[in-house]
This record gives structure tokens, sequence and C-alpha cells, in this order.
């Protein structure tokens, strides 16, 4: 019975260290990976993109991030130190307000999804290759929004 | 047996629970939890494995990939019941190999393989689900209750 019980204490003081709330830490974080996109002769201007990943890069809790843009449309992925997943819908949805807010001629959309990380990590060696027209960079970006709407 | 059983028994067979009760095999309950612990836990191990390689190389997100991973980890399952394999899995870690969906799996499967004989109607098909009936029924109602309460919160609870 006292293993049982001790077992019990353990995974509890366990859940309630998991479950504690994490403060949300701003400053410089030098270890991120993120690659600005050179806009010099490229299909669509990357600028919106560029600030958006300049603008995320102070949060300390990211650890890398994507982000391509269309004329109309942004599409955003990061990714955050594992420890900090916990709290991973209530940090996402915060930043996508605020991106919201930063580019408000743009549909922005911000995804934590690895999948969404992977294709928009294409999509930007593509651009960085410069072996991408606008019309396939639009045609591919709507697939990865399309993609990140899935549900089931 | 329940205590209240015990306290209506007979003396002699009280003192015989007592004689029992001192001589009996103690269970080895730490060291069960942790073959669990471990057996399950490399159990979810594969899943992840498996949900990391379908979005890798097809067309799912960390949200869609849960479905074909449910749907891997049983094909697995079905061939490790119909091998004979898994009930030695679960005789070594318990609930490690119960507990996740692949011991829900093996539920159904081994019934299914059990009453084949008495036909796929009569047998496998009104047989099949006599171990995973409960977990259905109990998994949906508790679900509902669950579901009735964060309704309540939210409606009048103003959460």
């Amino acid at each position: 019975m006292n293993t049982f019980k001790s077992i019990l204490f353990i995974s509890f003081a366990l859940l309630l260290i998991g479950c504690g709330p994490t403060p949300e830490s701003q400053g410089n974080n030098n270890n991120i990976e993120l690659n600005q996109i050179s806009t010099t002769s490229n299909a669509i201007d990357q600028g919106p993109a560029n600030q958006a990943k300049e603008y995320l890069s102070n949060y300390e809790e990211i650890t890398s991030i994507k982000a391509v843009n269309t004329s109309k449309k942004l599409m955003i992925a990061i990714e955050i130190e594992h420890h900090e997943r916990f709290g991973l819908a209530n940090f996402r949805e915060k930043r996508k307000k605020e991106m919201k807010e930063k580019f408000p001629n743009m549909e922005v959309d911000l995804s934590t999804d690895k999948k969404i990380v992977l294709e928009l990590d294409r999509i930007e060696k593509a651009l960085e290759s410069e072996s991408v027209t606008k019309k396939e960079l639009e045609k591919a970006l709507d697939k990865v929004i399309g993609l990140s709407k899935e549900e089931t | 047996m329940a205590d209240k059983k015990k306290k209506n028994l007979p003396p002699e067979a009280q003192s015989y629970q007592a004689f029992q009760d001192k001589r009996e095999v103690k269970r080895p309950l730490l060291k069960n939890c942790i073959k669990a612990f471990l057996v399950g836990g490399f159990i979810c191990f594969i899943g992840q494995i498996i949900t990391t390689f379908y979005i890798y190389y097809f067309n799912f997100t960390e949200q869609t990939a849960g479905s074909p991973t449910v749907a891997t980890l049983i094909f697995i399952t079905m061939l490790l019941t119909g091998f004979g394999v898994y009930d030695r899995i679960g005789q070594f870690s318990g609930a490690g190999s119960a507990v996740p969906v692949t011991g829900f799996g093996n539920a159904v499967i081994s019934s299914a393989i059990e009453y084949r004989t008495e036909g796929f109607i009569l047998g496998v098909g009104s047989n099949m689900l006599k171990l995973a009936g409960p977990v259905i029924v109990y998994g949906v109602f508790a679900s509902f209750v669950v579901a009735l309460i964060k309704t309540i919160l939210i409606k009048w609870g103003g959460l």
C-alpha cells in the first residue's frame, strides 16, 4: 500500500510541475532558426514574411519560424520549446491575434503544426533558389493553407 | 472478497482467511507499475514514429495523422494477436498493453479469432464486441457526462 501511495504522490507532484503556468518572456533569442528571404528578384516581395519573422523572433519560447507570403496571404509556422507545449494552444492564439493586428490588410494564418513548418520550409528554399514563379507560389501557399485548415 | 461478506463468514472460515492472508504471495505492485509504464510508453513511442512517418512522407498534418496512425497500430496488433505474440506481451506488461489503442484492438481481434469456429454471423459478428462493448458503452457515456458538465460550466458558470 505504501508503494502505491508513493507512486500516487510522485505522479501527482509531476502533474503539478508539468501544468504550472509558464511566464511568456520577451527578449533577444539568439539560437532561433530563421532565415530572412532575400527580397531582390523574387516572384513576390517577401517583406511581410520577413517582418513577421523579425517580430516573432523576440519571443524566447520560439525555436524556429517559417513564413511565406503572397500579395494577399501570409502563412506563418512556428515551433516552440518542448516544455512550453503545455500552453501551446493559448500561445498560438495570442501570437495569431498579434499577427492579424500587425498585418490588417492581409489574410494571416499562424500554425504550430510540424507539417506546415516542413511545407513552408520547402517553399522558402524554392524562393531562395528562385525556381518558383508567382503563380506557382500562390498555388503552393494555397495548398499549405488548405492543409492547415484540415481537421480530420 | 468484499469486507462485508467476510464478516458474515463462520469463525473457521475467518481464521482460515487470516491464515491465508499471512501466507499469500504479495503482488509486486511497483514492479508491475514500472513494467506497464515502460511497455505502454514503448507502444506509444512506436505510435509516435508512425505519426512522424506519415507527416514527413504523406499529406498529413499533426491534426490529421492520428487516424492513419491508429489504423496502422491496430493492423500491427492484428498480426501480433494472430501469431500469438500479443498475449505474451500482455502477460508481461499487464495494463501497459491494455490501455493504449492496441489493447482495445487486441480485445476485439482475439474474440473474433476465438469465435471463428461458430461461423461469421453468429460467431464472429455477435461475439466480437463482447469484451470491447463495455469500453465503448462507458466511453461514450463518460464523454457525454463530461460534455454535459462542460456545457453547463460554459453556459452558466461563466468559464
